[in-house]
């Protein structure tokens, strides 16, 4: 069972499109997201791999914050936490956002994990991100001479 | 130690495929992987995904406590802590795992993520695994369909 989403724009060509995953809900403290689990989003045991799980949690968390009426703030993730609550073999996973705290330059975030048939929890965690400054288009400890290659 | 710069043979069509790391060293207590930064790692902003990090962090700390003469054992991620300390444009990166302790059914490691030409840190992270008895075939929660 899918529900209807949209893509994030700007995000093709990214690690995003290797989670493939869909906007069901985006607003001011709050996004919900939908990814369907492929083969490669798996490990050995055929369970999700903690990366992906781990991946989900850092977006959206992030997106929880980012959201403005203007547009989308920009941010790079500080410190990230994840507890693996239970393995499943769902084909679609859900991942819910919640904006805890922002500070002017700094956002924190809880985000869940769960399986939308059954409403399992899954994995939960919190995101701790630094808000850049509105124009900043690359993120800190890139160096813009390398990428003009 | 085992042989340097492979790529593991028992990860075909998993996850680890997407990060395409290769492991350089990979003994008792310890790894060393190294991942060639491509354009699907990265985020809008051209640096690393935190994901991609988190990932190889989780892969790193497994790796570096589950060496055994006889091959690797079985896990399930508990916890994952990562803190990204800088961001880099750099095109090859490594990720250091080491166990700090293991019981019999538990695993604790921290990982060291750095850029390869300057040793420059980059993140570090701490986590927790509970180690499968090695019989097992499906991890927790997972029914075959």
């Amino acid at each position: 069972m899918t529900q209807d989403g949209y893509k994030r724009d700007g995000t093709a060509g990214t690690f995003h499109d290797v989670l493939d995953y869909t906007v069901l809900e985006w607003e001011e403290g709050n996004a919900l997201i939908e990814m369907q689990v492929q083969p490669k989003h798996r490990n050995r045991g055929s369970s999700i791999h903690g990366g992906v799980i781990a991946t989900l949690i850092d977006i959206a968390g992030d997106m929880a914050g980012i959201w403005t009426p203007e547009g989308e703030r920009k941010t790079v993730t500080i410190n990230l936490n994840v507890n693996f609550i239970a393995g499943t073999s769902a084909d679609v996973v859900h991942a819910r956002g919640t904006r805890a705290h922002a500070t002017r330059g700094t956002l924190f975030s809880n985000a869940e994990i769960f399986d939308p048939e059954t409403g399992k929890l899954l994995a939960n965690g919190q995101g701790v991100y630094k808000l850049l400054r509105p124009g900043t288009d690359r993120a800190p400890g890139i160096n813009p001479v390398k990428e003009a290659k | 130690m085992t042989t340097l710069g492979f790529k593991r043979e028992d990860i075909k069509d998993t996850f680890h495929e997407v990060l395409d790391y290769t492991v350089e060293e990979w003994g008792d207590g310890h790894v060393l992987l190294q991942m060639v930064v491509k354009p699907e790692h990265r985020n809008l902003g051209g640096s690393v995904h935190g994901g991609v990090l988190s990932s190889l962090v989780d892969i790193a700390g497994f790796m570096g406590g589950s060496w055994t003469p006889n091959g690797h054992g079985r896990s399930v991620t508990i916890n994952l802590n990562t803190s990204f300390i800088a961001g880099t444009n750099a095109d090859v990166i490594t990720a250091e795992g080491k166990r700090t302790h293991a019981t019999k059914n538990t695993l604790f490691s921290k990982v060291w993520i750095r850029e390869k030409d300057t040793g420059k840190l980059l993140t570090t992270g701490q986590c927790t695994y509970k180690l499968l008895h090695p019989d097992t075939k499906e991890s927790p929660g997972v029914v075959k369909k």
